[in-house]
C-alpha cells in the first residue's frame, strides 16, 4: 500500500462586509497588502456619510479607473482552453482583475474579500481575493427603520421566505488571488450576472453563447431543478477532460461566486457553468454564473507562496537572533 | 519487502514541488518495442512519457541528485527516511531529544539509565551515519493503476501523480517523498490494440504494484519534518498475485 493524497486548499466561503474599497489606475499606490484592491487610490479615505446615489456611491469608492483596463501579463496561448471571464483569466496580477472587473460596468466597485486559503501565512497579509458587485444606494436610517428591517428580516425567515441577494440586471464577481504579498495572481474567478426583468433570454440562447466562447464541453448534464450544469475540463495538459478519463469525476470547478473552489496538482484549468431557469418558465433564464479555477497553477501558486513566507519568516527569525547578539541586554543574576 | 504507507488525505496546502513536469530532454528516446513506440505522443500536447519492454531499460549517464550522491536506499524505513531528511537538509540532529524520547530510556529503572542512554545514542548515530551518500530511492508500492482510458490511450499510474505523497512517520518528524516530474511519470502510454491484454493479465487495476526508482532532487525543509522532492527515473509494473511482469518505463537517465 502507498500513500497518495489528493490535495484540496479550500477557499473559506465567508461574507465580507468589509469595504476598503478603492479602484485602480496609473496614479495609483503601489499595491500593498493593506493597499486598495485595486491597486489604485479612491477618491477620499474619509469614513463617508449621508445618503447617496449609486452613481455617487461609485464614483467615491472606484476612484480612477482607466478603461479599457491595460494587460500586460501573457495573453492566453492561442491552442490553450479559453479560460476567462470577461477577460479576466487565471495568471493575471490582481490589479489587472481588479481593473478589468471595474471596468466591466460602470457602477462596478471592488472590495476586499474576507474568504481565506488555509495555508500557513506567517503573520503576513495577503491578498486573497476579491469580490466587485454593482454600488448601491446609501441610506442613513434611524433607528426605528434598521428595528424594523431587523423585525422584518427575523420574520422572512421564520416563514422560510426566499430571499435572493441580487436584483434583475446586477451582476458580481469573485477573484481569488494568491502571492507573496503585492505579488498576487489570478488563481481562481467567477462571476453571476442576472438577467433584467422583461428581457430574460431562452435557457438554450445563453447556453449555446457559452458554447461559443468555451467550446464544446467535457460534461454537460440536462436541465434539472431549473438548473443546468456545463463543465469544460482539462487536465495538465490542457487536453480536455473525457469520460474514460480517471479525472473526469475529480477535476470540478466552480461558477458560483460564494462558493469555494478546490486545488489540485492532478487537474488543470476547469470551467464551469450554471444556468438557472425562471421559476415560472424553465425555458427562460433568470440568471448564470461562470467560473474558472486553474487548479494545478493554483495548487502551485498558493505552494509557492506558502514556501515564499516560510522563507521569509525564517529569515526575519535569524535576523532577530543576529541583532539580538548584538543589542539585547544581558540577564542580572 | 514492501512499504507500508498508511493513505492520507490532507485538507491543507502541502509543502512540496508539485505539478512539474519532467523536461522533456530527460527523456530516454522511444525504443523500437510496441510499448515504447505506443509512448509516441499522437499529439504535440500529450505527455511524452517513454517506456521500454522489460528487460530494455537503459542506464544513461549519471546526473548529480541533491546529495550529489550515488547511494541508493531500497524499501528504507520511517526512520531512516527522517535521518536521511536530516541528512540532505543539512540540519543538526536532535539526538539528545530522540535518546530522552526513546521508550528504552524513557521507562528504564533509574540506575539502568545511563548505560540505555548510551546505547541507543550509539544506535541513533549510527544510523545517521548509514545513510551518508544517499542520493536515490528504490520503493515498492501499490501502483493505483487506472482503468484504460481509450481516449487517449493511457492507463494512469496514480501513485506518481502531482498529488501523490509517501509518507514517512519516526521520532516524531514526518518525511515526506513527491514526485517533481508526477504529471509526466504518471502517463502510461499503451496502444489500444494492446491494452485489453494488459487489462486481461491485471484482472483489476488495484492488482498492480510497482517498483520506482526515484532521484532526490530537492529537499523542502517544513515545521515537524519535509519534504524529499524526487524525479522518478523509471519504474517497473507488475500483477500482485503471480508477481506477472507487465512493463518497464523509463523516463529519465539514471
Amino acid at each position: 500500500m502507498k500513500a497518495i493524497r489528493c490535495i484540496f486548499i479550500r477557499s473559506i466561503v465567508t461574507s465580507s462586509l468589509a469595504l476598503a474599497l478603492a479602484a485602480c489606475g496609473a496614479k495609483g499606490a503601489g499595491p500593498g497588502a493593506g493597499g486598495p484592491p485595486g491597486g489604485g487610490t479612491s477618491k477620499s479615505t474619509q469614513p463617508r456619510s449621508g445618503n447617496a446615489t449609486a452613481e455617487e456611491v461609485a464614483e467615491e469608492m472606484r476612484g480612477d479607473v482607466r478603461c479599457p483596463a491595460r494587460i500586460e501579463t501573457r495573453p492566453r496561448d492561442a491552442k490553450a482552453p479559453v479560460d476567462d471571464v470577461l477577460g479576466v483569466r487565471p495568471g493575471m496580477t490582481y490589479e489587472e482583475a481588479a481593473n478589468l472587473v471595474l471596468c466591466s460596468n460602470e457602477l462596478m466597485v471592488v472590495q476586499a474579500d474576507g474568504r481565506g486559503f488555509q495555508i500557513q501565512t506567517y503573520g503576513e497579509t495577503l491578498r486573497q481575493g476579491f469580490s466587485a458587485r454593482l454600488a448601491q444606494p446609501r441610506v442613513e436610517k434611524t433607528s426605528k427603520q434598521i428595528m424594523m428591517e431587523m423585525q422584518d428580516y427575523t420574520i422572512g425567515r421564520s416563514g422560510n421566505r426566499v430571499s435572493e441577494d441580487m436584483k434583475p440586471g446586477e451582476s458580481k464577481w469573485y477573484v481569488g488571488t494568491i502571492g507573496l504579498p503585492g505579488k498576487e495572481r489570478v488563481i481562481n474567478v467567477a462571476r453571476e450576472e442576472w438577467f433584467a426583468a422583461g428581457r430574460n433570454p431562452t435557457m438554450e440562447s445563453v447556453e449555446q453563447a457559452l458554447l461559443k466562447k468555451y467550446g464544446a464541453p467535457t460534461r454537460s448534464q440536462p436541465p434539472a431543478g431549473g438548473q443546468k450544469y456545463i463543465t469544460w475540463a482539462y487536465d495538465t495538459f490542457g487536453r480536455p477532460i473525457t469520460e474514460t478519463s480517471p479525472l473526469f469525476n475529480r477535476c470540478t470547478g466552480v461558477a458560483d461566486p460564494d462558493g469555494g473552489a478546490n486545488f489540485s496538482p492532478d487537474c488543470g484549468e476547469v470551467v464551469t457553468a450554471t444556468i438557472f431557469s425562471m421559476p415560472d418558465n424553465p425555458a427562460l433564464s433568470r440568471f448564470f454564473q461562470v467560473g474558472v479555477v486553474d487548479q494545478a497553477g493554483g495548487y502551485e501558486a498558493l505552494t509557492a507562496t506558502e514556501q515564499g513566507l516560510q522563507q521569509m519568516d525564517a529569515a526575519r527569525k535569524a535576523q532577530q537572533v543576529k541583532d539580538a547578539a548584538k543589542n539585547s541586554a544581558s540577564p542580572q543574576l | 519487502m514492501r512499504l507500508d504507507f498508511s493513505l492520507i488525505a490532507l485538507a491543507t496546502a502541502v509543502l512540496a514541488g508539485c505539478g512539474g513536469g519532467a523536461a522533456p530532454g530527460a527523456q530516454t528516446p522511444a525504443t523500437a518495442s510496441p510499448l515504447a513506440s505506443a509512448q509516441s505522443a499522437p499529439n504535440a500536447d500529450a505527455p511524452p512519457a517513454t517506456a521500454a519492454v522489460l528487460g530494455s531499460a537503459a542506464a544513461g549517464a549519471g546526473a548529480p541528485s541533491v546529495a550529489g550522491a550515488a547511494r541508493e536506499l531500497v524499501n528504507p524505513d520511517a526512520s531512516t527516511m527522517v535521518f536521511l531528511y536530516y541528512e540532505l537538509a543539512h540540519l543538526p540532529l536532535p539526538i539528545d531529544t530522540w535518546v530522552e524520547e526513546d521508550s528504552r530510556v524513557r521507562f528504564a529503572p533509574a540506575p539502568d539509565k545511563a548505560a540505555r542512554r548510551t546505547a541507543v545514542r550509539a544506535e541513533l548515530e549510527s544510523a545517521a551515519a548509514s545513510v551518508r551518500g544517499v542520493g536515490a530511492l528504490r520503493l515498492t508500492m501499490n501502483a493505483n493503476l487506472s482503468e484504460y482510458d481509450p481516449s487517449y490511450g493511457e492507463f494512469t499510474v496514480r501513485a506518481l501523480s502531482p498529488s501523490s505523497v509517501v509518507n514517512f512517520d519516526a521520532l516524531g518528524q514526518k518525511v515526506a517523498v513527491s514526485f517533481t516530474n508526477g504529471r509526466t511519470a504518471q502517463i502510461w502510454r499503451v496502444p489500444q490494440a494492446e491494452a485489453q491484454g494488459i487489462r486481461d493479465k491485471i484482472s483489476y487495476s488495484s492488482n498492480v504494484e510497482m517498483d520506482v526508482l526515484l532521484r532526490i532532487a530537492n529537499v523542502l525543509p517544513g515545521p515537524g519534518g519535509g519534504t524529499l522532492a524526487t524525479e522518478v527515473i523509471e519504474y517497473e509494473l507488475r500483477e500482485t498475485q503471480r508477481g506477472v511482469a507487465i512493463a518497464r518505463v523509463q523516463l529519465a537517465d539514471r
